[in-house]
Order: C-alpha cells, then sequence, then structure tokens
C-alpha cells in the first residue's frame, strides 16, 4: 500500500515537472520494487535520457537491464556507472560476472583485475 | 594379641559326605576359618569337615533358612563371610581374586553369580549372588525360605567378578514344602515384593506362567527401585508376559525396565527379540546393536544383566539372516561362535552362509583349528558340514589327517567310502566298504547307501542282489525294505508311482537320496522319486530346502510344484527363499516367474533386487540384437563431439575462473582447487555454476551450468544441477531459457532453439516425465550429431515407460560402435541406481540392496555392461 500511495505522489508530481530525471528515476524504482518490470523499464530509460550523468539513474537502469537479462545493455550503462565511480567493487563484480553470462571471457577477467588492484589498493590504504 | 581372621567360610549341611571335600579342598588356602552348622547329618559329613579343621556346630532344623544362616553369623569371626553349599567350589584362578576384593574398602558386599552344572536349570535371583559380605551384626537373614538381608540394611554391594560352580541340585525341601512355607511368610508379610517376587520365580522355574504372572506384576507394584532383585524381575515379568504371547504388555513392561535401569542390556535384548517376533526387524536391531554398545563399555552397576553377549550376536544374525543380510549375519554368527564353543548350531550356521557367500575359506580355517586342537567332537561337526556341502576331497583328507585319534576304522572306511562312491570313484569306494565287517553295526547302513550308488550308476544287477541282501538282514525295519523296494522299482519302471505316507525317518531318507541325484546331476531319477515326497503335509522348511535343491537346476516346473504344498501363509517365505536362490544363479527369469507364483505379495527388499536383475536382463536381452560393426554401415559420427567435450578453456576463461575463485575464497564462498590446467571446458563452467549457487547467485549458476552441459551434454552432474535449479522456480527459469539471452558455445548445438528443445527434454526426464521429455527431444531430430545425443535419451523414455519393443527394435539397427548404446546403459544405470536408492531408504538395514547397488556401479563403470 504504502508503494502505491507513494508512487501516485510522485506521479502526480511529474505532472508538474515532466523533465525531472528525479522524479523518472523514484518512479521506475518504485515500479521494480512492485515488480512492474515493464513500466520500471521505461521510466529509467527515460530518466536516463534525461540525465546520463546521474550515477542514481544509471544504477538503478543497469541493475534492472541486467535482472531482465538484458546484459549487454547493462554492462555498458554500468561500464558509465563505473567512469564516475570507479571503486564500486560491487559492481566491478557484477559486470565481471555478467560479461561472463554474454561470453565474453576476455572483459569478464578484465572486470575481475580490476577488482583485484582494488581490493590491493584498499589493504594498502 | 593375635589377628582378627579376613575369611570366614559359611556353611549349612546335612549329608554332603560325596561333595564336601572337594568344596573344603577347594577354599582351604583361601578361609581362615570354616563355621558349620550341622543338621543332623547321618553319615560322614561331620567327620570330614573336623578332620579338616572346621568348626562344627549341631543345630535342630526349624525349617528356617535365616535362623541357621544367622547362627553361623554369630560364630564367624572373620571379617568376612562368604557363604557356600556343600555342593560349590570356585574356580581356581577366580579364586585368586578374592583376597584382593576383600581390601576394597568402599565394598559392603560381593555379588558371586552361580553356574549350575545340574539338569534342572534353574532361574535364580541375584539375591541369591549375594555370598560375601563384611561381618556386621546388623547384616541378618530375614524370611524362613529364600532367605535375604534387606538391602536397605546393605549399601555398596558390587560385582566380584567370581563365579560359583554348583555340581548338583541340592535343596533341603522339596517344592512342595518350599512353596508352604513360601505361602506362611507370605501370609506374615503381606504385600512384601520380595516374597512376591520369589513365589512368581518359583512358579516361572515350573512353567506355570499365568499365576506367576500374577505374583510378579503384584511384587512389581511394591517394589523399590533400589532393590537389588528390581531389574531382575523387570526382566522375569516381561519374559513371563512373552511366553504367554502378551506381547504388548510385555514391551510395556521392558520399556518401564530400560527408562529405569538404562544399564541392565537384558531388556534390550528382550526388547529386540519382541522387536523380531513383531517383524520390527530394523527396531531389532538397532536394540541389540546398542546393547552390544553397552556391554563393550561396562558399567559397575548391579546387577549385572544375565544374558550372554553371544546370545545377542546370535540373535543379531538370526535376524540379518532373515532380512537376506547373509554376509553380516555370518560375521555375527562368526563373533558369537568365538565367544561361545559349545554351541554347535552355530557351527552348522557359519557352515550354511559361508557356503551361500562362497567363503569356504572361513570353515576351513575352523577345521585346521580344530586340527591342532585334536577337538574331535569339533571335527565331526565340521566333516559333517563339508558333506552337507559335497566337499568330499576334503572330508577325505581330514579323515586322513586325523584318522589315526578317530580310533573306530570302520566308521572311517564307512565315510572314505560314501566319499568315493559320490565322487565316482567306484573302485575305491569299494575297497572302503570292503573293509567293513558285516557283522558291525554301521554295515546295514553303508549296505543302503551301496544300494543307492548303484541307482546312480545305473548298475541294476547289482542293485537287484543288494536289495535281496536288504531283506535278508532282519535288523532292517521292514518299512526301510519296502521304501528301498520302491525306489528300486521306481527307478527300474516297475512302477510309476505310490501314494504311500512316508514316516519320518523314510521322508529324510528320500530327501538326501534327492539331494545326492541332483549333485550327480541325475535330475530325472530325482523326479521319479519327488512324488513321494509330496503326500504329507511337511513344514515349509523341507518344502523350501528341497525347492533350493530345484532352484539350482533352474527347474521352475518342480519349484511350482513344491510351492504349492507349502500352506498359504508361508508361501511369501517360499518365494523369497527361492527368489534369492535363483538370483544367486543368475537365474533370472525363472525368479521372476516364481514371483508371479501365488499373492502378489511385496517380497521386500528383495523386490528392489529382482526389478534391478529383471530390468539388466532385459536390457542385456536388448543389446544382443546391435550389430557387429561390418554388418551395417556407421550411423553416426559421433567421434567429433565426444572430442570437443575434452577441449581445455581458453586463457581468459582460466583467468577468469581462477579469479572468481580466489574471490570466492577469500569470501569463503566456494572451495575450488587452484590448479585447474587439465580441467576441461565443461568441467570449469561447471565449477563457476558451483561458485554462483554457493553466492545465490540462481540465474548465473544456471547459465554456467548451461555452458557447461553445450560441451558435455550427457553428464549426469550438470543435468541433475540445472534440474534442481529450474524445478526450484519453473516460471522464472522457463522465460529465462526462452530469453536467450545466454550465449551457445561448444561444437554440439548450433541454434539455441534446438539446445532449448534438448535442456527441456532433460528436465522431464529427470522429472520421470517420459511422454513430455520424448517430445522435446523428438524435436531435435533434423541434425545427425544432435539425434545421436538425444537418442540414448529417447530410448530411455520408451524403455522407461514401458515401450521396449520400439527399443528392442530401433537399437537392432544400430552399430556397435555407436556410442549410443554405452550411453542408453549409462542412462538405465543411473535410472537402476536411483530405484535401488529408494529401495535402500525404505529398507535401511538391507544389505542385499547394498550389494545390487554395487554390482551395478561396477558393471557400468568396468565399461563390462554387456557389450
Amino acid at each position: 500500500m504504502y508503494h502505491i500511495e507513494v508512487l501516485q505522489r510522485k506521479l502526480d508530481q511529474l505532472m508538474k515537472e515532466p523533465d525531472n530525471p528525479d522524479l523518472y528515476n523514484d518512479i521506475g524504482v518504485l515500479l521494480y520494487q512492485l515488480k512492474d518490470w515493464h513500466n520500471a523499464e521505461m521510466y529509467l530509460q527515460k530518466a536516463y535520457q534525461l540525465d546520463s550523468s546521474n550515477k542514481d539513474v544509471l544504477y538503478n537502469y543497469a541493475q534492472l537491464l541486467n535482472e531482465q537479462y538484458q546484459w549487454e545493455k547493462s554492462i555498458s550503462i554500468y561500464t558509465a556507472y563505473l567512469d564516475m565511480e570507479p571503486n564500486d567493487i560491487e559492481v566491478i563484480q557484477k559486470v565481471g560476472n555478467t560479461c561472463y553470462l554474454i561470453g565474453d571471457y576476455q572483459k569478464a577477467q578484465k572486470f575481475y583485475e580490476q577488482l583485484k588492484v582494488n581490493g590491493e589498493e584498499n589493504l594498502d590504504r | 594379641m593375635t589377628e582378627k581372621k579376613q575369611l570366614s567360610l559359611c556353611m549349612v549341611t546335612k549329608n554332603d559326605e560325596k561333595h564336601l571335600p572337594a568344596c573344603l579342598e577347594n577354599m582351604d588356602e583361601v578361609a581362615d576359618e570354616v563355621i558349620m552348622i550341622d543338621l543332623g547329618s547321618t553319615d560322614q559329613t561331620v567327620d570330614i569337615a573336623e578332620k579338616a579343621g572346621a568348626k562344627v556346630y549341631q543345630r535342630k532344623w526349624n525349617e528356617d533358612n535365616s535362623e541357621v544362616k544367622n547362627a553361623c553369623l554369630d560364630l564367624a569371626q572373620g571379617r568376612w563371610v562368604l557363604f557356600l553349599q556343600a555342593n560349590e567350589t570356585i574356580a581356581e584362578e577366580q579364586l585368586k581374586k578374592l583376597p584382593l576384593l576383600l581390601k576394597n574398602p568402599n565394598a559392603e558386599g560381593y555379588l558371586l553369580y552361580i553356574d549350575q552344572y545340574s539338569k534342572k536349570n534353574k532361574i535364580l535371583s541375584p539375591v541369591h549372588s549375594l555370598r560375601l559380605f563384611r561381618n556386621r551384626k546388623e547384616y541378618r537373614y530375614q524370611y524362613r525360605i529364600f532367605e535375604r538381608i534387606p538391602e536397605e540394611h546393605l549399601n555398596n554391594i558390587k560385582d566380584a567378578g567370581i563365579r560359583i560352580i554348583q555340581h548338583t541340585d541340592q535343596s533341603l525341601l522339596n517344592n512342595n514344602k518350599k512353596n508352604k512355607l513360601l505361602k506362611d511368610e507370605m501370609a506374615k508379610y503381606p504385600g512384601d515384593s520380595y516374597l512376591h517376587y520369589m513365589y512368581g520365580m518359583e512358579l516361572l522355574n515350573e512353567r506355570r506362567y499365568e499365576e506367576s504372572v500374577h505374583f510378579l506384576e503384584s511384587a512389581r507394584k511394591n517394589v523399590k527401585n533400589n532393590y537389588l532383585f528390581a531389574p531382575h524381575l523387570y526382566k522375569c515379568l516381561s519374559w513371563n508376559l512373552f511366553s504367554l504371547k502378551r506381547y504388548k504388555e510385555a514391551f510395556t513392561i521392558l520399556e518401564r525396565g530400560l527408562k529405569l535401569f538404562p544399564a541392565y542390556t537384558d531388556f534390550l535384548v528382550l526388547r529386540g527379540d519382541l522387536y523380531k517376533q513383531d517383524k520390527q526387524y530394523e527396531n531389532a536391531i538397532r536394540d541389540l546393536e546398542q546393547c552390544l554398545e553397552i556391554k563393550r563399555n561396562p558399567s559397575v552397576s548391579i546387577p549385572k544383566p544375565e544374558i550372554h553377549i553371544s546370545v545377542v550376536l546370535e540373535t543379531l544374525a538370526e535376524i540379518h539372516e532373515l532380512i537376506d543380510n547373509e554376509q553380516i549375519a555370518l560375521t555375527y554368527y562368526q563373533q558369537a561362535y568365538e565367544l561361545n564353543h559349545t554351541n554347535q548350531k552355530l557351527l552348522y550356521k557359519i557352515g550354511e552362509l559361508a557356503k551361500l557367500a562362497d567363503k569356504n575359506e572361513i570353515v576351513e580355517n575352523i577345521m585346521k583349528s580344530a586340527v591342532e586342537e585334536n577337538n574331535l567332537e569339533k571335527i565331526m561337526i565340521l566333516m559333517d558340514i563339508y558333506l552337507q556341502h559335497h566337499k568330499y576331497t576334503q572330508v577325505i583328507f581330514y579323515l586322513d589327517e586325523i584318522g589315526s585319534f578317530l580310533g573306530n576304522k570302520e566308521q572311517v572306511a564307512s565315510i572314505k567310502f560314501f566319499c568315493y562312491m559320490m565322487m565316482g570313484k567306484v573302485k575305491e569306494a569299494e575297497v572302503h566298504f570292503s573293509m567293513i565287517n558285516k557283522k558291525s553295526p554301521i554295515y546295514e547302513h553303508v549296505l543302503l547307501q551301496r544300494l543307492e550308488s548303484c541307482w546312480f550308476y545305473d548298475d541294476w544287477e547289482k542293485a537287484e542282489q543288494l536289495l535281496q541282501e536288504v531283506n535278508q538282514r532282519e535288523s532292517i525295519n521292514q518299512h526301510i525294505k519296502n521304501l528301498y523296494h520302491l525306489l528300486h522299482n521306481l527307478f527300474t519302471g516297475k512302477v510309476s508311482g505310490d501314494s504311500r505316507k512316508l514316516q519320518k525317518q523314510e521322508y529324510e531318507m528320500v530327501s538326501i537320496l534327492i539331494e545326492n541325484l541332483l549333485w550327480k546331476e541325475q535330475e530325472e531319477k530325482a523326479k521319479l522319486v519327488l512324488p513321494l515326497l509330496l503326500q504329507g503335509q511337511l513344514g515349509k522348511e523341507p518344502y523350501m530346502k528341497l525347492a533350493q535343491l530345484w532352484a539350482e537346476k533352474n527347474d521352475f516346473d518342480t519349484i511350482q510344484i513344491l510351492f504349492k504344498c507349502v500352506k498359504h501363509e508361508h508361501q511369501l517365505e517360499f518365494k523369497q527363499k527361492i527368489i534369492q536362490h535363483l538370483l544367486r544363479n543368475n537365474f533370472i527369469s525363472t525368479a521372476n516367474r516364481v514371483n508371479k507364483l501365488g499373492d502378489s505379495k511385496s517380497l521386500g527388499a528383495l523386490d528392489y533386487v529382482l526389478w534391478s536383475r529383471c530390468f539388466m536382463y532385459r536390457l542385456e536381452k536388448c543389446i544382443e540384437k546391435v550389430q557387429e560393426p561390418e554388418s551395417v554401415t556407421e550411423v553416426h559420427n559421433t567421434l567429433s563431439w565426444k572430442e570437443k567435450e575434452k577441449e581445455k578453456p581458453n586463457k581468459a576463461l582460466l583467468a577468469f575462473y581462477q579469479n572468481l575463485s580466489m574471490k570466492s575464497r577469500n569470501s569463503n564462498e566456494g572451495i575450488i582447487e587452484c590448479d585447474v590446467t587439465d580441467k576441461t571446458c565443461a568441467e570449469i563452467h561447471s565449477d563457476i555454476g558451483e561458485v554462483f549457487e554457493k553466492r545465490r547467485e540462481h540465474k548465473a549458476a544456471f547459465t554456467a551450468y548451461l555452458r557447461s552441459l553445450q560441451w558435455d551434454p550427457q553428464n549426469q552432474h550438470t543435468q541433475n544441477k540445472i534440474s534442481n535449479i529450474f524445478g526450484n522456480n519453473q516460471m522464472d527459469f522457463s522465460a529465462f531459457l526462452e530469453e536467450k539471452s545466454w550465449p551457445l558455445e561448444g561444437a554440439v548445438f548450433r541454434e539455441k532453439e534446438e539446445y532449448i528443445h534438448y535442456v527441456f527434454g532433460l528436465i522431464y526426464f529427470n522429472k520421470q516425465q517420459y511422454e513430455k521429455a520424448h517430445a522435446f527431444f523428438m524435436e531435435i531430430q533434423d541434425s545427425e550429431m544432435l539425434s545421436s545425443i538425444a537418442q540414448p535419451y529417447i530410448f530411455g523414455c520408451l524403455w522407461f515407460s514401458g515401450n521396449e519393443e520400439e527399443v528392442k527394435k530401433q537399437i537392432s539397427e544400430l552399430n556397435r560402435d555407436s556410442h549410443v548404446v554405452p550411453a542408453f546403459l549409462s542412462i538405465c544405470k543411473d535410472y537402476i541406481l536411483d530405484k535401488l536408492a529408494e529401495g535402500s531408504q525404505k529398507h535401511k538395514n538391507s544389505e542385499l540392496i547394498k550389494e545390487e547397488q554395487e554390482k551395478v556401479r561396477k558393471m557400468v563403470s568396468a565399461r563390462t555392461f554387456f557389450i
């Protein structure tokens, strides 16, 4: 119930601010939580189109695509996210695994190498 | 100052001159004084005692045991007293323990158990084992009969580890007098649990079970749990109820007894027996094994359980024999025999099971040790076992070895005659026959055997002569003469049948004759005689024994005749025994036919073994139809993908795998070894799947397993993994498969659609939904290579759903070199093993199923299945 009420409020708000990427992102996440994958993808895609430099949008959109087996597309969005957050080891691992899933072992291996370097750097610190 | 005496031997005597000297001599070294109260002996008892230095006091017998024994105690001056009867002694080596026991400051008394050597083996109470205790004035006997020192006065009683040998059963009172006194005491002390218990025991010894239960039950209601006799009371009561077939009540008493006295293992043995009676064999085994476990770590609690460990082992052996675990039964019989060499039945059982298990060396070793020990009795039993097993060469060998101390040369000659006769060495047999004097008592027995040998070797003329000789021997019973005439007439065709009922002795003679004829491969003659055994109503055992003999000849018709003679309630047991015998000889088709005789009741664990054998038998017949390589052209070139199956991964995949596994090790997610150089692509992907699975990344794991399967499409492990993950979320994984986001690799599958069909086929195949699986596999029949991969599963689908004829037809068109046949066999192997695992789960103690599992595994893994 809580999600639906929030979603209703956000949709009302969107009527007033039709170009607000954060609103699209929030709605996409709510729909994702409600397991409405198709609409969640549409809203997150719109958020991404409006602001492809928003880390949250990139993360959420890539995550959704990944869940929907759109692995190649999710890899490219995750990569854009990693450009901004190069030390997010959870995402590095995720992308590495996704590269394995699409059969790109070269790339998968590179991400795991990066994971190793990041791990060592963290240890140095 | 004189040192206080350590031990006073106390005795009450009356006309004991026969046994007294032995007893006094036995105790001479140990006892510091002998206090003897004589109740008016009229023989040499008093003189003997006085000469041995005993202090003898005369006393009038007032029919009061306590009075006399307490008088002994009043006179005794030792720190300890030991009560013995004149007819009792203690073995020398056990007596040596005595001084040490007397030095124990923590003991107030000791139980010495009594071994009765009289014919009347009575149940004795542990109360009567309290023979050695400190000489204190507060320790005095109570009751005129079955005197007892109340345990509330005497604490810290221990087990002495000493046994008294009671040479004869002697008592001052006859049973009637005893019972009268006991009843008087019961009237004097109403509600006394001890007196009720003793009276119950007396009745039990007289086998008056119903009356006994009444008194034992009333004793149980009033007994205190710290009374020395309490566990024994519970045991006697339950045993009594058991004898009356009041099993439920017996069970309840045993349960209570076990709760109160958990170290008293006799309860477990009796409960095991109850379970055995009720055919709850697993529970019986559990109780008896628990009993063995407790006995291995004996507790100090008293009284000690009475049932000897050899009895527990023997019961375990019997149960395992009942559930066809012959190997385990044999081991238990051997262990029981190790502990009790006097039990001849154990030796016969060992012989019987060793033969079934093809372990003749066991009997051979026992024989060697018997020869070394010069144990004539044991040797004779083993000879008998050898003769039963038709091991004539061994019998002759051992007769030559030990003949000198066998003494009776004619007896040796008679055995040798029989052995040579059976072995077909007629001349040697005749030499030994001639060594037996016609006046010898064994001559007639050998004469009849000689006559039988003429029947074996079709020497009818000689047989006629011998028959005349038999006629002339007056000491041979007329009915035996008539029987041998009848047998001769049956063999010579003078009569074709006879409706006479045989007497027990005649029956045994004819059975042995049939057994010997069958051993001599003369089934036709055996069949002529067999009807003689079918006239009377025999028990199940003789029919089963006969049927086993015919089972060895794979003769279904005769087995069927014998089956019909067995009472309805024994038919299942008959079937079980005979089927097992047939399977042991690999007569599978006959075993299956026997299974169909009579009611279709479950054979228990044997059902699974029979099913497995029949399955393999039919498979064997089917595979025989596969053609030789030259007879057909190569149908499928399957080598290419078989080689690809072994392909090694590229560097990038290897590096990814190593990093992934390293990461997993750091976070304790996986257990993957570092040396990966030998791994194939299929193995690497499978390992990756394991890592993802442990991380609960099921889709990634599913993808990895799918990829592994692309390299090695018939890998059962990978197939199971895929089926399991799929089964946990069918909707999601169906969608995932249909989505086709996953890439294809490997050399087998070129189209995702084909691979999806293959995967769905496997999933349904593993779920035993063969019709659905078949439909999916048939979808991928277009490509030659793919169809060869799917073909074994298609065969499996058809075979497992009962369409064996179609498989036979298709398989007959295959080339022996085709990989389809071994792959199909491998699928069948897994199918059989799954079914056997199900059986093993249901019959947890069944060695029969375990042996079958081992057999199936070995046959296929060694690639020696059928081809």
